[in-house]
């Protein structure tokens, strides 16, 4: 290809006139992040200052290392305590209209308080939190730039706007796929090529769900994985809502494994086999707990393959923050060892 | 970076605005159509000869017109054979497909995800899985003069979209003929539906992103004996459907059902309901009630003498109207030999809703509408011109082995169809829509007297009781 051509090419690709792959995010929900209060809720978010014993951070379950999941079934509470549900990623947490596994939280800042507050996890007393934090100076000084207007300026509410502004920073959408979608054919392989049209296919129907650009929904929905978790239901009520969860991202989830709510399944091959075979339908859960969409559909087991290699190309932590080799507390920097 | 941006944006709209980069492509039978898109530019036209192609296409380039070449009774041919998910995967803005066949897909013939101008045109498609034409998430959509047969859902389906016309297409021996789902502004009209479980659903369902369906207008279609057994999954909500159903409205507000020919559907000509609570309560932003609901001047006959168990249950008898009494401002006028089961329903003169505004901007096609090629007549014994709404000569007379060519010469679309009187019977002629310039052939192999009508003008005289004579 001449150089000239070569030059317009890229140009094209910059500027975004690319294919109908490409969709624009949505706009960022909430406070925009400021540089201060990002770099006060980086700190915030590896310090175990925030648990009451000194234990847990947020990063304990959201790791850096495993794309801010924790690798296993259920996260781990206070003293080393299974949890209920599977640690979500936090990548493009920005981008969601609503928070949780069963979507309670309405806002970022909302989300932060559960983990914060829960007596099974960081079990921070709010008062002797704030008290924790106007003790170490690193803290006082962090917390007059990320809020230069507030005179008491530690409260628990900005810690919460803190974690948010660092959790909006936390945005995936420089994957291989997005290069792909931007016009660059060569940035998937072939089998990729053909798991996204199977992605996109109306015999599987994964993209009615799992949107384009975040591979989302602000949506509610069953597909029967057989637990006996409430999911919304448990919050609303509504027995028509029993078994219903929000809709997970796909952005970086080749690294986020064990899937669903409960971590039951252990690989991507085994979610794409779950939906192969009907979802929940398979295992008996009952049919008006499971959306309409969902099932059994045949495909080859190479054409299973070409849709976990696509979901691969789904990767992208080039946003990835740096982490603190020391927090102000000074108590260990957690959830940070090598994948 | 930021600072080359504005020389590097004039270097790309150099390069978008050379119309050299746009082509014109063209794809022979034992060529493969997938390798013309791979390489093609934004703009460009890929025409495809007749054959039949094993293949599923993608196309995310932007402004692709794939045109199938049309001569006489051939046309290309995407054929999954079973084995292949979808014929076509579209997401580039605008999309044109015309010419094509489409079957044996096992998921769907053509799906346009997220595209801005989506025109379908003139496409068969026949046992492709669970939709023959699905536009999804996309704007600005017109979807004619289509046949589309034996799907497992919905033939022609519109979803969470904004802005279609679906018009002139010939939807039978589908689940679901036509089906209008979560999305606003729409116009159905001139559609010819028969043979269904259900010929026309104008649906809003729970668990997608866009909660409404509103100002749609329904109007001008023949909705004919949708009498076929639910042959869908039954576990999907389409597969529960009770066969016997004309023109369903559920959960849509400000529809407008006008001047449609609705005939012969064992359970309910025309019916209005909610969204049932079962189904609502899972999404609860979602307003289950059909509201504003017009049904006026339509023509709804002998409907409702069969009717499936559960429009038994819940209306008591099938009809020609069937309201479930939910809803507010819903009005229907019927006519006095009319037979309305369920709650009775207010007249619309009494009723004071206003006629929805449609506001559908489609794009104008990309590309000028062609000259017609001449018909081909090689090889045929006796011509007969459809041409001013009648069948020229009207009488024909030929040998055994010999062949029939039909012309449609008017600006409406004209099907060539067996039948005695008003009744169609589609063996032995059974011919695809017509539109202006085209034909249909047949070869008629056994001495008789074979009567043949048009279905969308089959109430008028001169449409129908036409006849070929084959004599030894």
């Amino acid at each position: 290809m001449p150089r000239a051509r070569l030059l317009l090419l890229l140009a094209w690709l910059l500027l975004g006139a690319g294919t109908g792959l490409e969709r624009p995010f949505p706009a960022l929900a909430g406070e925009p992040p400021t540089p201060a209060r990002a770099a006060l809720g980086r700190l915030l978010f590896f310090d175990p200052v925030l648990s009451e014993d000194g234990t847990l951070s947020c990063a304990h379950c959201h790791q850096p290392a495993r794309a801010f999941s924790d690798g296993r079934r259920t996260a781990l509470g206070r003293g080393g305590r299974p949890l209920a549900r599977n640690v979500p990623t936090l990548w493009n947490v920005a981008f969601k209209e609503r928070w949780l596994w069963d979507r309670r939280a309405a806002s970022l800042e909302e989300q932060a308080l559960v983990p914060l507050l829960s007596a099974d996890e960081m079990a921070a007393d709010p008062e002797r939190l704030v008290a924790r934090l106007a003790a170490l100076p690193a803290y006082r000084a962090a917390f007059a730039r990320a809020f230069p207007d507030e005179r008491a300026s530690i409260t628990l509410a900005n810690v919460t706007r803190a974690l948010a502004a660092f959790e909006r920073t936390l945005v995936s959408r420089a994957s291989r796929f997005d290069r792909y979608a931007a016009g660059a054919r060569a940035a998937l392989t072939a089998s990729e090529q053909r798991g996204l049209a199977l992605f996109r296919s109306l015999n599987t129907r994964c993209f009615e769900c799992h949107r384009l650009p975040t591979f989302e929904a602000p949506l509610a929905l069953g597909i029967g994985v057989p637990s006996s978790d409430p999911g919304v239901g448990g919050v609303t009520g509504e027995p028509a809502q029993l078994g219903l969860f929000g809709v997970p991202t796909l952005r970086n989830v080749a690294l986020t494994a064990p899937y669903m709510h409960d971590g039951s399944l252990p690989t991507l091959a085994a979610v794409v086999d779950f939906y192969r075979g009907g979802g929940g339908r398979a295992f008996g859960v009952p049919a008006e707990r499971i959306d309409g969409q969902i099932r059994a559909f045949s495909i080859s087991d190479a054409e299973a393959a070409d849709l976990v290699a696509f979901l691969g190309a789904l990767t992208d932590e080039s946003a990835s923050p740096r982490v603190p080799e020391r927090v102000p507390s000074g108590l260990p920097v957690l959830g940070v060892e090598a994948r | 970076m930021t600072r080359r941006t504005p020389w590097l944006a004039l270097l790309a709209l150099a390069w978008l605005a050379d119309p050299a980069a746009a082509e014109h492509v063209r794809v022979r039978a034992g060529e493969s159509i997938a390798a013309a898109l791979a390489v093609v530019s934004p703009g460009s036209v890929i025409e495809v000869e007749p054959g039949v192609y094993h293949e599923a296409l993608v196309v995310d380039t932007p402004n692709i017109t794939l045109r199938g070449i049309v001569r006489g009774t051939e046309r290309p041919v995407l054929d999954g054979r079973g084995q292949l998910n979808d014929g076509v995967i579209a997401s580039g803005s605008p999309f044109t497909m015309t010419g094509f066949a489409l079957r044996h897909y096992k998921g769907n013939g053509v799906t346009t995800q997220g595209v801005d101008g989506v025109f379908l045109t003139d496409l068969v498609v026949d046992d492709t899985g669970l939709y023959g034409v699905y536009p999804v998430q996309s704007r600005n959509i017109t979807v004619t003069h289509c046949t589309v047969t034996r799907i497992r859902d919905a033939g022609i389906y519109v979803g969470e979209s904004h802005g279609a016309l679906v018009a002139m297409n010939y939807v039978h021996h589908n689940v679901a003929g036509i089906e209008i789902e979560n999305t606003n502004d729409v116009e159905v009209r001139d559609n010819l539906t028969h043979d269904n479980t259900a010929g026309i659903l104008v649906f809003v369902l729970p668990g997608k992103v866009v909660k409404e369906g509103k100002r749609i207008r329904v109007h001008r279609n023949w909705v004919v004996r949708n009498n076929t057994p639910n042959f869908g999954d039954p576990e999907s909500i389409v597969g529960s459907l009770p066969h016997g159903i004309g023109i369903l409205l559920m959960g849509v507000d400000d529809t407008v059902v006008e001047n449609n020919q609705v005939r012969e559907n064992g359970s309910l000509g025309v019916a209005i309901t909610r969204l049932a609570e079962k189904h609502a309560k899972k999404d609860p932003p979602l307003e289950p009630m059909t509201d504003g609901a017009r049904i006026v001047a339509n023509h709804l006959d002998a409907n409702g003498s069969a009717p499936h168990q559960v429009i038994l249950e819940g209306y008591g008898a099938g009809g020609d109207f069937g309201w479930d009494g939910t809803g507010r401002g819903n009005c229907a006028d019927l006519a006095d030999g009319a037979k309305p089961v369920g709650v009775p329903i207010p007249g619309c003169l009494e009723a004071t809703a206003p006629a929805p505004a449609l506001a559908h901007t489609g794009h104008a096609p990309a590309e000028p509408a062609q000259p017609l090629p001449p018909p081909d007549l090689s090889g045929a014994a006796a011509v007969v011109h459809i041409r001013g709404m009648r069948f020229e000569p009207r009488h024909v007379t030929v040998k055994e082995g010999e062949t029939v060519v039909w012309v449609n010469d008017d600006n409406v679309v004209h099907t060539i169809t067996s039948g005695k009187g008003t009744l169609p019977s589609h063996e032995p002629l059974s011919s695809p829509f017509l539109v202006r310039g085209q034909s249909f052939r047949h070869t008629f192999g056994e001495e008789g007297k074979y009567e043949y009508l048009c279905l969308p003008h089959l109430d008028q005289a001169a449409m129908r009781g036409a006849t070929v004579t084959v004599a030894e």
